[in-house]
């Protein structure tokens, strides 16, 4: 089976080819299974070789970084949840079959450290400081007006005050810009679980915008 | 204008946010390091599995050979003496 994979490897991605803020929908669908540089690196960190798996991290942390700040946007936490992502990443390398390219791979393990990380907001109760309001005078300005950062706030503090479960799944359709079967894929749910979970989601974001402009 | 595509309107505006530089090598690497967690190679569990499977087989062999010499057939013991005397 190793062997098979490690055939239908090719090259290596250049340079120029790291996509820092790609996000679900501008992933190419020609994508090889697996890298062979990151083939050798996951081999050699199997094998005990640090380096091996240092170069693992510094190949992929911005794109994973991308995907922990839409999470959190807040440089401290972004931090620390790539690095939980990478540690979780190392814990279980051995499971990693090559069934899928490398980064898909993290981007799973970062889905599930970014829903915990929700899950322990939920629970310390925090939430972001933006109010409703602004929300809404944001919303009546035009496009052209607002900065990524300033939409990205506003989109971030809404979804905060969702359950972690209806916030993954719209974070990841709309903020990430995955399908529904890339939603199921990194959430480890069914299609039709994701598809229920985003329309429930998008009801209770609807009643709490229509609730806070009557 | 209804409140849900004000939100995917922002949301897809949001996607082009910058994102902070992040390096994490260093501290991945002194998380791993300070954590012991175990380097188990891709082979490793079928080797030790194979070799205490080995050393299982090589003690019940060791047991099981001199006891197989040991080991006296009634039935055999019970027609010993007549075949003595049909001798």
């Amino acid at each position: 089976m190793w062997g098979r994979q490690l055939a239908l490897s090719i090259g290596y991605p250049l340079a120029t080819d790291r996509r820092s803020e790609r996000a679900c929908s501008e992933e190419k669908a020609d994508e090889p299974l697996v890298y062979s540089i990151d083939w050798n690196d996951i081999q050699g960190s199997l094998n005990g070789d640090g380096q091996a798996f240092a170069r693992l991290v510094n190949r992929y942390q911005d794109q994973i970084a991308a995907q922990m700040w839409r999470l959190s946007r807040q440089q401290a936490d972004c931090e620390q949840l790539v690095q939980d992502v990478f540690v979780e990443a190392y814990v279980s390398l051995k499971k990693y079959q090559g069934r899928a390219p490398f980064l898909h791979w993290l981007r799973k393990i970062a889905t599930r450290v970014g829903y915990r990380y929700w899950k322990q907001q939920a629970k310390q109760r925090q939430r972001s400081s933006v109010p409703l309001q602004d929300w809404h005078r944001a919303t009546a300005a035009a496009p052209s007006e607002q900065t990524a950062e300033e939409a990205a706030s506003l989109v971030h503090s809404l979804l905060s005050r969702l359950p972690p479960r209806d916030r993954l799944v719209l974070t990841l359709m709309y903020l990430e810009g995955c399908s529904i079967a890339e939603a199921a894929e990194l959430s480890g749910w069914s299609q039709t679980m994701v598809k229920v979970q985003a329309h429930r989601a998008r009801k209770k974001l609807k009643k709490l915008l229509d609730e806070a402009n009557p | 204008m209804t409140s849900l595509p004000n939100f995917e309107r922002l949301a897809l505006a949001a996607r082009s946010q910058r994102v902070p530089q992040v390096n994490v090598t260093k501290q991945v690497l002194a998380t791993i390091r300070r954590s012991g967690y175990p380097v188990v190679r891709v082979d490793s569990p079928v080797l030790v599995f194979a070799g205490a499977a080995l050393a299982a087989a090589a003690l019940v062999a060791i047991w099981a050979f001199p006891a197989w010499d040991a080991v006296h057939d009634p039935l055999v013991a019970l027609f010993k003496p007549l075949s003595l005397v049909l001798e």
